[in-house]
Order: C-alpha cells, then sequence, then structure tokens
C-alpha cells in the first residue's frame, strides 16, 4: 500500500515559509530600533539657545583675506565641568572659501578646519586653549577669557590676496562643531555610541566682493 | 511545504547558527576585553574596532533573539492549531525556561544591586573629599613655589632698588646673584636674572639644580603685562629636569630702559610627577563621577546582554530537548494513524538506542507482523475467492445442466428434505418448487406419492444397491398421466456417510407412444401386406360365379345370390379396413403451405351442421392470420375430432370450436369442446392408441391418425374433461 501524506485541512495548519517571512519582517521593525543610535539633541546652553556662529567679519591685510567670527551660546555647564574634570574640550571650524559663478556652479577655492582645544590644569588652576592657527597656546586663569578665546576666530589668514580677482563675488561657508570628546579610560569601548555632549552649528554663508 | 528532510536540515542549520553564536560572543567579548586592556595591537583604530565588534555582537545576539522568538512563535502556532506534539513540546519549554529564568533573573537582579552598590561605594563622598585634600594640597604647594618666588623675588628687587649696583654693571650684578644664590641655600631661587628687553638679557645666575639646563626665554607678552599691570607675573615653564616657575617683576629704577627681574624656583621632576599624579586622580575621579550614569547603564547592559544570552540558550536548548523527544513521539503518533487508515507498509526511523528506540524498534516489528498477516490474510481471501468463484461456476453449471437436462431430478437430504428440484421435474409434475423446496416430502407431497417414494426408498435399501430403477406411472392432474422411468440413487459422502437421495426420472410416455405406434404401424402395414393378397381373388372369384351362374341356377338362385352379395360386400369391407390399416401404416408426409385456419374449420362445421340438425355446432375464433400448415390433414384431424363427438351427442348437445392465437408462444390452439358424457381416466389415457375405440364399429385409428398428424406439425394435442360434463380436445399447432 502507497502511503499518501495526509495534506492539512487548512494551509495555516502548519508553520510555513510565508508566517517564517512575517516573523522575520516583524523582528526586523523592530530590530531596526536597535541600530538608529540614539541622536543626542544639540547640546542646549545654559540660556537654552541654539549655538550659532556670528559676528563674521571679512577683511584683508597686505597680502591675505583675514576672517574674525565668534561663536555664541556653544558652552554648557556640563562641558565646562567636565573640562574642570580634564576633559578637553575641541571645537572644530569648518570654513570653506568659494568663487561664485553666475551661470554654473560655485567653485571652492579653499578649505580649512581649525581646531580649538580647551584644557584645565587643576594644580596651576589655569586654562589653557591651544589653537591651529598658532604656535603657542595661551594659558589664563580666566574662564571667560578661555571661553572667549575658544569661541573666538581671529584673523584667520584665509586666502592669498594675489589669487582673487577684483570685483569678483565670492562667498564664505563657515560651521562649527564640537569635536566627539573620547571618553577618558576607555570609556568608549564600554559605552558606545554616545557622547557626553556635542553640537553643530548651522552652515554659515557669506557673500561678497573682493 | 517542506519534506520531512528538508526540515530536518533546516533544524541542523539553525542549530550550527545557534551554537556558533553562542561561540562567537564569548570569543569577541573577550578580544574587546584584551583591546580595552591595551594587550592587542592590531592596524585598525581600536575603536572602531571596538565599534565594529559590538555591532557584531548586537547583531549575532539579534541574530539568536530572531531564531529563538521565531521558535516561539511556531510553536505558539503549532498549539493554536492543535499539531501533534505541539503541547508535550510547550510543556518541555515552559518547563526549561522556568528552570534557566528564575534563576538567572534572580541572578541578574543580585548582580545588578551588587554593581550599583559597588558603585555607589566607589563614589562616596569620602574618597572625593580625600582627593580633593590631596589635589588642595599639591595646589597649595604650587602656589607656595609661586608665592615664594615672588617673595624671593621681591627681595632680591629691593636689595636691587635699593642697592648701590646699577642695572647696566653686570658684573657686580652677576656676583651680587651669585651671592645671593650660594647664601641662602634653603630658601634660595634656583634662577636669577634680570633682563632689560631694550638690551635682551643682561645677568643670569642658575642654582646648581639648574645648572646644567639653560633656561628658556621669557615671552614678550608676559614682560608687557608684568609692565602693564606692575605686578610679579607668574609663568610655568617645562624643563628636563622638572617645571620652572618664575616670578617676573618691573625693577624701578631711573634707569631709561625697563628691568625685569625673574626669579626662577624649580619644582622638580619627582615633585611634579607626585603633583600631576594627584591632579590625574582627582580628575580620573570625577570623570568617573561624571560618567558613572553610563558606566552602571553599560554594566547593565552587559549584564542584560549575558542575561538573555543565558536566557536564549537555555529556551534554544529546551526547544532542543523538547523537538528530540516529541520527535519520536510524533512518528509514533503519526504511526499509529497511518496504522488506522490501513497503511502498515512503513517503518519508523530510530533517532536513540534509549527506551524511545526501544518503542520504535516494538512498533516497527508490530507493523511488520500486521503486515505480513495482513498480506497472508489477502493472499487467503483471494484463493478462497478464486475456488468461491470456481465453486460458484460449478455449481452455476450443475445448475445449467440440472435446468436443460430432459429428465428431471429431484434431491432429498438425509433429513427427508427436499434440496432440489429441477425444471423439467416442476414442468412435467405441475409443481411450484418453491412450495416443496426444503421442506419435509412427507408432508410436501399427497400421501399416495409419499407412499411411493418410501417404498422406492425401501426397495433401495432392501436391494443394497446403490441405485435402482423402476418404471412409474404417475397422474400428475387430472386426464395427465405419464409413464416415467425412475432412478433412485442413495448420496454416500467421502467418509461413507448417507446424505440424501437423489431421484431421476424420465419421460416414457412420448416414447412409449411411439414405440407402440410404431408397433402399431408396423402389424398394420404387416396385416394389411398379407391380407389384401388374398382378397381381391376372393372378391373376383366371387363376382365371376355371380355373373355365371346367377342367372343360370333356378333353385336356390336367392340363397346363391345372397351368399356371393354376401362375399363381395364383406370383401369390401375386409378391403376398407385394410385401407385404413394401410393409410395408418403409411402415413403420408405432411404438406404445409399457408392456409386459413378459420376456413377450414368454417367449411368443415357447415357440412356438419347440415348433417346433425341435432347438435348445436359454434365456431369462435380470433384474427388468426395465414400460417403454414397441411390443410387436407388438418381437415381430416377436425373431421375425426368432430365424428367422436357427433358419436357420443347422439341425443343432442353442443359442440364448439375455438380457434384461438398465442403470438407469445407462437401457437395457434383449436379447442373443440363437447358436451358429451366425458370418458373415463383408463379411456383417456389409451385414448390416441391404434385399435382402441369406445365404440364398437370404430377401427381405432381415427385419433391415433390425427395424434400421428398433429405430431408430425410439431404441434400438441391433449384432452382434458370438460366442465360440468364432457370433454374437451385441444390441438396446439406451432405459429409460422
Amino acid at each position: 500500500m502507497m502511503y499518501t501524506p495526509q495534506k492539512p485541512s487548512s494551509h495555516a495548519g502548519r508553520w510555513n515559509k510565508r508566517h517564517t517571512a512575517l516573523c522575520f519582517f516583524c523582528f526586523f521593525c523592530l530590530s531596526c530600533l536597535f541600530f538608529f543610535h540614539p541622536l543626542i539633541p544639540a547640546a542646549q546652553t545654559s540660556e537654552d539657545k541654539e549655538p550659532a556662529i556670528d559676528e563674521i567679519v571679512i577683511s584683508a591685510d597686505n597680502k591675505h583675506l583675514l576672517l574674525f567670527a565668534t561663536v555664541t551660546h556653544c558652552f554648557t555647564d556640563k562641558m565646562l565641568e567636565g573640562v574642570r574634570n580634564g576633559i578637553p574640550l575641541t571645537f572644530r571650524f569648518d570654513i570653506r572659501l568659494n568663487k561664485v559663478h553666475n551661470n554654473w556652479f560655485d567653485s571652492e577655492l579653499v578649505e580649512h578646519k581649525i581646531n580649538h582645544t580647551l584644557s584645565y590644569n587643576p594644580i596651576k588652576e589655569e586654562y589653557q586653549v591651544a589653537f591651529a592657527e598658532k604656535d603657542r597656546p595661551e594659558v589664563t586663569r580666566s574662564l571667560e577669557e578661555a571661553k572667549s578665546m575658544m569661541a573666538d576666530i581671529n584673523g584667520l589668514e584665509l586666502y592669498s590676496l594675489n589669487k582673487m580677482h577684483i570685483g569678483s563675488p565670492y562667498s564664505l561657508e563657515i560651521k562649527a562643531t564640537l569635536v566627539e570628546n573620547t571618553f577618558p579610560l576607555s570609556m568608549h569601548s564600554i559605552i558606545p555610541f554616545t557622547s557626553l555632549w556635542n553640537f553643530e552649528t548651522d552652515w554659515r554663508t557669506v557673500e561678497f566682493n573682493y | 511545504m517542506l519534506t520531512p528532510d528538508q526540515r530536518k536540515q533546516k533544524q541542523r542549520l539553525t542549530r550550527y547558527v545557534i551554537v556558533f553564536c553562542m561561540l562567537l560572543i564569548p570569543l569577541l567579548a573577550y578580544t574587546q576585553r584584551s583591546l580595552l586592556k591595551g594587550e592587542l595591537n592590531l592596524p585598525l583604530s581600536s575603536t572602531i574596532l571596538i565599534f565594529a565588534l559590538i555591532n557584531i555582537n548586537g547583531l549575532l545576539l539579534l541574530l539568536m533573539l530572531y531564531l529563538i522568538l521565531r521558535n516561539l512563535v511556531e510553536l505558539v502556532f503549532e498549539r493554536k492549531n492543535s499539531i501533534l506534539g505541539s503541547r508535550l513540546r510547550v510543556r518541555l519549554v515552559i518547563a526549561f525556561v522556568s528552570l534557566s529564568m528564575i534563576p538567572t533573573i534572580i541572578l541578574f537582579l543580585v548582580s545588578l544591586g551588587s554593581v550599583s552598590t559597588a558603585m555607589e561605594y566607589w563614589f562616596n563622598t569620602n574618597v572625593e573629599e580625600s582627593l580633593q585634600s590631596s589635589l588642595t594640597l599639591a595646589r597649595n604647594l604650587f602656589h607656595e613655589t609661586e608665592d615664594q618666588a615672588i617673595t624671593l623675588g621681591n627681595h632680591v628687587k629691593q636689595r636691587l632698588e635699593q642697592g648701590d649696583i646699577r642695572i647696566d654693571d653686570t658684573l657686580k650684578l652677576q656676583q651680587r646673584f651669585d651671592t645671593t644664590l650660594s647664601l641662602l641655600p634653603l630658601g634660595a631661587p634656583d634662577a636669577l636674572s634680570l633682563i632689560t628687553p631694550g638690551l635682551g638679557l643682561i645677568v643670569s645666575a642658575k642654582g646648581k639644580q639648574l645648572a646644567a639646563i639653560s633656561l628658556p626665554e621669557i615671552p614678550t607678552e608676559a614682560l608687557r603685562k608684568t609692565a602693564d599691570s606692575q605686578e610679579p607675573e607668574i609663568i610655568t615653564r617645562q624643563v628636563p629636569v622638572g617645571e620652572l616657575v618664575q616670578a617676573i617683576m618691573l625693577i624701578q629704577s631711573n634707569e631709561p630702559n625697563q628691568s625685569f627681574l625673574v626669579t626662577t624656583l624649580l619644582i622638580p621632576t619627582e615633585k611634579l610627577i607626585l603633583m600631576q599624579s594627584v591632579s590625574k586622580g582627582i580628575t580620573d575621579y570625577k570623570q568617573l563621577v561624571m560618567l558613572k550614569a553610563p558606566i552602571k547603564l553599560s554594566m547593565i547592559i552587559m549584564l542584560l546582554i549575558i542575561t538573555l544570552l543565558i536566557l536564549f540558550g537555555a529556551i534554544w536548548f529546551g526547544f532542543f530537548i523538547a523537538r528530540s523527544m516529541t520527535a519520536s513521539i510524533n512518528k509514533l503518533a503519526e504511526g499509529t494513524q497511518r496504522v488506522a487508515n490501513g497503511d502498515l507498509d512503513f517503518t519508523i526511523e530510530k533517532d536513540s538506542n534509549d527506551e524511545m528506540g526501544l518503542l520504535v524498534d516494538s512498533f516497527n516489528s508490530m507493523t511488520s507482523d500486521l503486515l505480513q498477516s495482513n498480506r497472508e490474510l489477502a493472499e487467503t481471501h483471494q484463493a478462497l475467492q478464486q475456488s468461491n468463484l470456481i465453486s460458484e461456476q460449478r455449481r452455476r453449471y450443475l445448475e445449467t445442466i440440472l435446468k436443460h437436462v430432459a429428465a428431471g431430478v429431484i434431491a432429498i437430504n438425509e433429513h427427508n428434505e427436499v434440496t432440489t428440484i429441477n425444471p423439467f421435474a416442476a414442468n412435467l409434475l405441475k409443481i411450484n418448487p418453491d412450495l416443496f423446496l426444503h421442506k419435509d416430502f412427507h408432508k410436501a407431497l399427497p400421501r399416495s406419492h409419499v407412499s411411493v417414494i418410501e417404498n422406492f426408498f425401501h426397495d433401495l435399501l432392501k436391494s443394497g444397491k446403490r441405485s435402482i430403477e423402476r418404471h412409474l406411472n404417475l397422474t400428475v392432474r387430472k386426464g395427465e398421466t405419464y409413464s416415467l422411468l425412475v432412478n433412485i440413487t442413495r448420496l454416500i459422502d467421502e467418509q461413507g456417510r448417507s446424505i440424501g437421495y437423489v431421484i431421476v426420472f424420465d419421460n416414457l410416455t412420448k416414447l412409449e407412444k411411439a414405440q407402440r405406434l410404431a408397433a402399431w404401424q408396423e402389424v398394420a402395414r404387416r396385416i394389411a401386406h398379407e391380407i389384401k393378397n388374398p382378397l381381391t381373388p376372393i372378391q373376383l372369384s366371387a363376382q365371376r360365379l355371380r355373373k355365371r351362374y346367377l342367372t343360370t341356377i333356378e333353385n336356390d338362385s336367392e340363397i346363391f345370390e345372397q351368399c356371393t352379395g354376401t362375399i363381395i360386400s364383406q370383401v369390401d369391407e375386409i378391403k376398407r379396413l385394410v385401407t385404413e390399416f394401410s393409410d395408418f401404416a403409411r402415413m403420408p408426409r405432411i404438406k404445409k403451405q399457408q392456409a386459413d385456419i378459420i376456413a377450414i374449420a368454417t367449411d368443415t362445421l357447415v357440412l356438419y351442421r347440415e348433417g346433425h340438425k341435432h347438435i348445436s355446432f359454434t365456431l369462435e375464433y380470433d384474427n388468426v392470420p395465414l400460417f403454414s400448415f397441411d390443410a387436407v390433414q388438418l381437415k381430416r384431424v377436425l373431421i375425426n375430432l368432430l365424428d367422436n363427438a357427433v358419436s357420443v351427442l347422439a341425443h343432442g348437445g353442443s359442440v364448439s370450436i375455438e380457434i384461438r392465437l398465442h403470438k407469445e408462444e407462437k401457437a395457434v390452439k383449436i379447442i373443440l369442446c363437447d358436451n358429451g358424457p366425458g370418458m373415463s381416466d383408463q379411456v383417456r389415457q389409451r385414448l390416441f392408441e391404434p385399435y382402441f375405440s369406445t365404440r364398437k364399429s370404430g377401427t381405432g385409428l381415427g385419433l391415433a391418425i390425427a395424434n400421428t398428424i398433429i405430431t408430425e406439425h410439431n404441434g400438441l394435442i391433449t384432452v382434458r374433461d370438460n366442465e360440468p360434463t364432457g370433454t374437451v380436445f385441444t390441438i396446439e399447432l406451432p405459429f409460422q
């Protein structure tokens, strides 16, 4: 006698590929949440205002185009506490100088990435600010002075004036970011995907004619 | 729908994946730990690597979670649909999960508590306070050095301002500095320098500690600040032997150029290191305090991951055990269902050598035994069917023989019950077999017949033979008597026991009649031949004598005429008889032709009506078409019958003729009835015999001839009594 396997009376009687696919889909949707890095919102300043780049001044000396700018509302109490506890703070300024073409895409002339790093010596009780654009760091015992030095770009040499055309339109784009600090004591190995704090300003664009 | 093999393969694959995950995760964790400790040197940045490892860990965990959840959902699904084995699996899985979950959760909670407590213990205020105190100490040391530098500087500055040495007298200044450094060894600065920015460094004296070190330049910014603030400015500089604390002071003098005194104190490297370690310690601690929450969270996550791993492992193990246990049970359950549905041609695969394997073996041997006996039963059944078929065929064959044999067969069993009456016997005896079958013949038959049969049995037993033969004249119904040759045989089975009797009888009536007829015909032929020959000479002689001597004899001429006349007439009579004899002996062949029976009957009756007015003759007939028969001979028959009827109705009566067409029997029946006195049984029996007559004057050949004619037509002539009186002759002719 040949045995004919009895087929289930309904298709849903047994677990089949359709059910597997459904299960996988549900799981996939749920597990996607795992891989979304918790988006830490931009750090709120003590005044609850967004960090921004203000007071952008473009001038020139004999040889170079100079930039002056300030980041405002970029310090939080937590950041400063971290600095006092030995966690250095680094601002990164992304600066691009573009030549504007009216009927074409703008061409990038130069890009600068400038770091300012603030650190604290608890024994000397003094703040040190290191500038990428300067050779020597500045030391001060005043926090306010240190904050000011951190947030300011003073006379950054952007571009050689020889290469610029008088009367031509140019644009300057500038953005400030708080570099994601590495945790001390290799804590980043244990606490992945998080930073204690960060911020990122929007791109500010200034157009000017030379 | 997966085949069992595919399903098995898939489960095996899933198992491998889970085992792989479980092995890989600890390996990755170990790698991470090594990276953390800095024990491994890898080309990639350790941050990226750790990031990747954590992601892989997470992926693997998710994969395991997916597989486990899928199994769980599948189990719930099967349980809902009451799939075979699902309930047992659910129970096993629940048991495993509970067994593993309870201690794991307890352990998790305890560990959580321990971690929290430990962290709180590590980060208590005492530790912070002591660290802070150490920092304060270090700071104070530094500040004291600063203050000392200022104090010493002020001291030297005062002496310079009040002193008698001019600023531009470098030699004397040098001597003064050297003396100052040597005179005050304990509280002396490590270096003294006098700087005039317009002229550069003027004088510098170094103590023993800084003798080999070249002092770094004082930044102009610091000199400017000092000049602006008029207050001592402290700067610190790193040197190979430690850190220099330099107090810069403006020397008030009348010189046109400003001079600055730099009093340098060295914080040796050893002390510096200690101070830095204190600083680092406190900052590290404070960072840890800041990171307390994330660290705690990460530890909890790690605990959770491990707990989940253990849980998933337990659940999966539960599934594995449940599946392996229920697989055999499922197979057995499915096997029993198959057996119930009649399928025995299969075996269940044995998965283990334990009691389950033993059960599977027993089941397999049971099904194979059942299959074997089923097969044997089927074969036996088939053989039985075959033999039944053969028996049935034989029985039918015998029945057909019995049905068509031209002899009556009646079988009686050992209980005197009639078991067989074949159709010939039933037709001959005019009985309904159903009334006699399976009944005791003593009760079913009339007493006369019972006694006949019993006599036969008695004779048989007495003779000691298996079979005897007897001749029997049997009157079936009024008017029907048959001459039967009866053969009774005793039936004996293989063991020699009597199982009844079989009575076979042949109807000799026709045969006897035919034999008799043939004998009579032969006699008639011979007699006619023997007698006819001398008749002619006798008659001729008598005629001759009459002719010769009738006119010549005078005496006794009357007697002579009478005698010769008698001789001639009697010879004529004898000739007539002989002619009839001859006719009977030499029956002419019948010549069949299409004829109208109605017309023949009508014509015949006309004659008789005219001749016998005292008898009423009626004719009734169906619409019988022309059919094939010998009209002359049949008329002769009708005349014969009518003659007989008329002869018995001397005082009047009625004679009716009916001519009926029986299409279904393909026969034409001519029924001639008279209401005469009728006849006895003995007469009836011999009615159609030649030379049998109830009349004195009859030759007795009329009905014999009529019978012969009808027989030649393949018909039948019968006689029975009429009601209330009379005789009915029925002629049955085939309708062609």
